[in-house]
């Protein structure tokens, strides 16, 4: 088969464009130590990434603002990071807090189980039980933040992948437009909340 | 069928690597002092993040608020650029993050705010700009020049991004853009608020 003019510039520019793009990830993974720009911000970024309980936790908020739907899709996303940051500050300033890991496992045992059960409290019930997990959250990254050889680009790496996950989660979450998507979702709830019961156990 | 000799992404990718050979030849007097107050508020963290914050708070505004926030943003830069030298190039990233902090925590809960308020914050976050864009090292006609670069450096930032909050949020009403606008608002919140504490724990 002859190929045409257009589908072999088409062609050429795909692998010009991926060629390119090689040549740019290149150079930046070449400096990607915690002190350069790049990477000061992707060790924020895996920090949440990570740690499986994190993980849990923000795909679940996600999720859950999914199954409430209407404003709760994204009042939690915007609500949790800023009470996060509270918990943070918490962290920094060294107050004591204690059950920190029993709090961020608890986190996925409650939200999943909402979802799993399909409850729909007021959105002012679900801000307020999010942001209390969040605290713990924020608590255990304020903490180390300290360490963190740029501490702007570490906040905002690990902000931006918080927000990703949740992100995920919001993009399952809306699979409960569908009858069986409604009970995918409630069986990714429990499958959140036995995490977490592993988590709470030690055996995760 | 003819192939087409130009194509406009190509233009653009041209236009994209061809910047570097431009800067190598800056030798209009004055320019590239200019340039490195130009880039100021784009690289300095504190200063990138505060503009961007009031950013997307201007861009959400009605008209009648908009040129209250551009007239308390003009007169900041103004005053902050007059004051620069005599009060000694001030440290204002404290201040540019807490003002940070107030702009993306009204954006992220939808808070207008009262006029004296909107005003306030604005005139604060120019001048805190002006006031911290300055340099010892120059003195004399480079350092307004530098000053001057840092607050039309400023001025397009905030242009740049309250064009198209304003386009997408206000004018075509899109509803993910608003949630998107909100949730990099709440983000900006959390990391300011956090950069706040750590630059109070350091002290």
């Amino acid at each position: 088969m002859k190929i045409s003019n257009q589908a072999a510039l088409t062609a050429w520019k795909t692998a010009a464009a991926f060629l390119l793009s090689l040549a740019f990830a290149a150079s930046a993974h070449a400096h990607s130590d915690a002190t350069t720009l790049a990477g000061g911000f992707a060790t924020g970024f895996m920090h949440p990434v990570l740690g499986w309980d994190h993980v849990t936790a923000m795909v679940a908020v996600g999720l859950w603002g999914a199954f409430l739907g209407d404003r709760a899709v994204w009042a939690l996303p915007v609500i949790f990071p800023i009470v996060m940051a509270g918990g943070g500050v918490l962290g920094l300033l060294g107050v004591p807090m204690p059950f920190v890991e029993v709090g961020i496992a608890l986190s996925a045992i409650v939200i999943g189980a909402m979802i799993a059960t399909a409850s729909r409290p007021p959105l002012w019930v679900a801000a307020v039980v999010v942001g209390a997990f969040a605290i713990f959250h924020g608590y255990a990254h304020g903490a180390e933040l300290p360490e963190a050889a740029n501490p702007l680009l570490y906040t905002a790496g690990f902000m931006v992948a918080t927000g990703l996950l949740h992100l995920s989660g919001i993009v399952v979450g809306l699979a409960v437009r569908w009858p069986t998507g409604a009970k995918v979702v409630r069986g990714i709830g429990a499958l959140i909340s036995l995490a977490g019961v592993g988590f709470l156990t030690g055996t995760l | 069928m003819g192939v087409r000799s130009s194509h406009p992404g190509w233009w653009l990718l041209a236009l994209l690597v061809s910047p570097l050979p431009a800067w190598a030849h800056g030798s209009i007097p004055g320019a590239n002092v200019f340039y490195d107050g130009f880039l100021h508020p784009f690289l300095a963290p504190a200063h990138a993040i505060s503009l961007a914050a009031l950013a997307l708070w201007l861009g959400g505004q009605g008209e009648a608020r908009k040129g209250l926030v551009i007239g308390g943003l003009a007169l900041g830069l103004l005053t902050g650029a007059l004051l620069a030298g005599s009060l000694g190039d001030p440290n204002t990233d404290l201040a540019l993050l807490l003002l940070a902090l107030a702009c993306s925590l009204m954006v992220a809960f939808q808070w207008q705010g009262p006029r004296w308020w909107v005003a306030s914050v604005t005139f604060a976050l120019g001048a805190a700009v002006a006031l911290g864009s300055g340099d010892p090292a120059f003195s004399g006609s480079p350092r307004l020049i530098l000053i001057a670069g840092a607050c039309v450096g400023a001025v397009i930032l905030v242009g740049q991004i309250a064009f198209w909050v304003d386009e997408l949020v206000v004018r075509y009403r899109l509803q993910p853009a608003l949630i998107a606008v909100r949730i990099v608002s709440s983000w900006l919140s959390a990391i300011t608020l956090l950069l706040v504490a750590l630059a109070w724990t350091a002290r």
